[in-house]
């Protein structure tokens, strides 16, 4: 055989080989480009979620968690084109069953749940749980302790029949647990833990043996969460998003969890005086400020304004103040 | 005669399997550098957009040069989704009665309204506050990239295999709620 002929021989061998390897190996970067989209669609969402949370911190919590999970689902059938698509919506609805939400006195589901309607037909919604609180372990055998995400607790007595709520300091001396901050804080996280983590659990298996057999609905699992992420998410009010079964194009199917953290922020008020003739702001805890400024005898304290912010500060003639 | 028609063979073998194959490689990577700097700047772009509440001439320019430096050419398609709380009334005879509900309105303003805002007929400095494209807080805005034609790594394939790709190879969408009005 000529050397051409067994190269062409050679080539004709290969090809399928290398065909095979570069179609498989775009099918997995053209998947990882999906399953960023998909994480990316549903942070963003939980953020605008927790956005709209926040900002509506100072009503009724019912509303607000009613916003939020609003908030929620409009981006999320925006960001997929589909909000005058009712089919393509119930399919968003059934990747993403389940949503937390994290409060101070106790945490609520907002999840998938078919229910007959007023016609007798099965309707397939989000809806709402009854709030659940976090229940600790029976302390010393005798208290047991409903925490909260701060620092109260309400605690019941089984042998004086009592009910007690306050300040965990306040109960020191009947519980020795609660004499060092850190462990008061791992009870805590222990009872928010076990309560959220077995709520959920208890949804899913109701979900999944409802939702075999349907193709609309998979299956859904309890994702492996990082444990400083699951810390993070349980310590402070807060939105958890469990989103999976979106299509992929290869690998295991779709899982992503999202925590949205729901604090309300509250940056100090800005503070606006005249020094040496020259109008300036700065934040109220400025060191600048505190330790220069306010201890001048020079200075007239008449001139202090307080601001909201700093585009209040600057609309009204003040600088930013050079030292902050 | 049959020696003449093997060297052609041979021939066109080689110039797919030296020139075309390792080009075709090349641009495809290129596409892959296009695809994360479009998702890159869209992304950047809507959460200006988003973060400050206003769209402005400069930043949209911006934000379209950018595109384009990457050498394809783009379609690009905002869109702004304005919410609206209103209350809900009945209509009984020629009395209008408050049934106690609300309900909120979703009204979608196109690339074109926004264009317009951005880009008025007479001519105005681009830091002219009538030129800004405001948006309220708890709107939805998104953004959405593809390009347009076909780029070269498509070009080539389609010519290797004899075929004709009609969709996208470079799409992206970015955005969701605005949080910000600092105008």
């Amino acid at each position: 055989m000529k050397l051409t002929s067994l190269a062409i021989l050679f080539v004709i061998i290969i090809l399928p080989f290398l065909f095979i390897s570069d179609q498989s190996s775009k099918t997995a970067a053209e998947d990882r480009k999906l399953r960023t989209y998909y994480d990316n669609i549903i942070d963003n969402a939980v953020q605008d979620a927790a956005f709209i949370l926040s900002r509506n911190a100072h009503e009724e919590s019912g509303n607000a968690r009613q916003a939020a999970a609003a908030a929620f689902f409009d981006t999320l059938y925006y960001s997929f084109y589909s909000y005058a698509d009712l089919a393509a919506k119930a399919r968003i609805d059934a990747c993403v069953p389940l949503l937390v939400f994290l409060e101070n006195e106790g945490f609520c589901l907002y999840a998938l749940n078919p229910y007959n309607d007023v016609r007798g037909q099965t309707v397939v919604r989000h809806t709402w749980f009854p709030v659940q609180h976090y229940i600790g372990e029976t302390l010393s055998g005798r208290f047991s302790v409903r925490y909260t995400l701060g620092s109260d607790v309400y605690v019941y007595d089984q042998l004086d029949k009592s009910f007690y709520q306050g300040d965990y300091r306040d109960f020191r001396d009947k519980i020795s647990f609660f004499n060092d901050e850190q462990t008061f804080e791992n009870l805590k996280l222990g009872a928010v833990n076990n309560s959220v983590r077995k709520e959920i659990m208890r949804y899913m298996e109701q979900y999944n043996s409802w939702a075999s057999g349907k193709s609309l609905y998979i299956s859904i699992e309890f994702p492996s969460i990082d444990d400083s992420d699951w810390k993070r998410a349980l310590t402070d009010e807060g939105i958890l998003v469990f989103a999976q079964g979106f299509p992929v194009l290869s690998g295991k199917s779709y899982r992503h969890y999202a925590l949205g953290g729901a604090r309300v922020i509250r940056k100090a008020p800005i503070v606006g005086y005249s020094w040496h003739g020259i109008l300036y702001y700065c934040r109220t805890d400025c060191e600048y400020y505190n330790k220069i400024v306010l201890t001048d005898t020079g200075f007239d304290p008449d001139s202090i304004i307080y601001f909201s912010d700093e585009y209040e500060a600057a609309q009204n003639g003040h600088f930013p103040c050079p030292y902050e | 005669m049959d020696r003449i028609l093997w060297k052609v063979l041979a021939f066109l073998v080689c110039a797919v399997l030296l020139f075309l194959v390792p080009l075709l490689n090349m641009l495809e990577r290129q596409d892959d550098i296009a695809y994360n700097i479009v998702f890159a700047e869209c992304s950047r772009f809507a959460d200006i957009c988003r973060d400050t509440g206003y769209i402005t001439p400069n930043l949209y320019t911006d934000f379209v040069n950018r595109l384009n430096s990457t050498g394809n050419t783009y379609q690009v398609r905002m869109t702004h989704i304005k919410r609206s709380v209103n209350p809900v009334y009945r209509q009984t005879g020629n009395t209008m009665e408050f049934t106690g509900d609300y309900e909120i309105i979703h009204v979608t303003r196109g690339e074109d309204e926004i264009l317009d805002v951005l880009f008025p007929l007479t001519p105005l400095s681009p830091l002219d506050e009538s030129r800004r494209y405001k948006m309220a807080m708890g709107d939805l805005f998104f953004v959405e990239v593809q390009n347009r034609g076909k780029t070269m790594a498509v070009a080539l394939r389609d010519m290797i295999l004899f075929s004709n790709t009609k969709t996208p190879c470079i799409f992206v969408r970015a955005g969701g709620m605005v949080r910000n009005e600092a105008y």
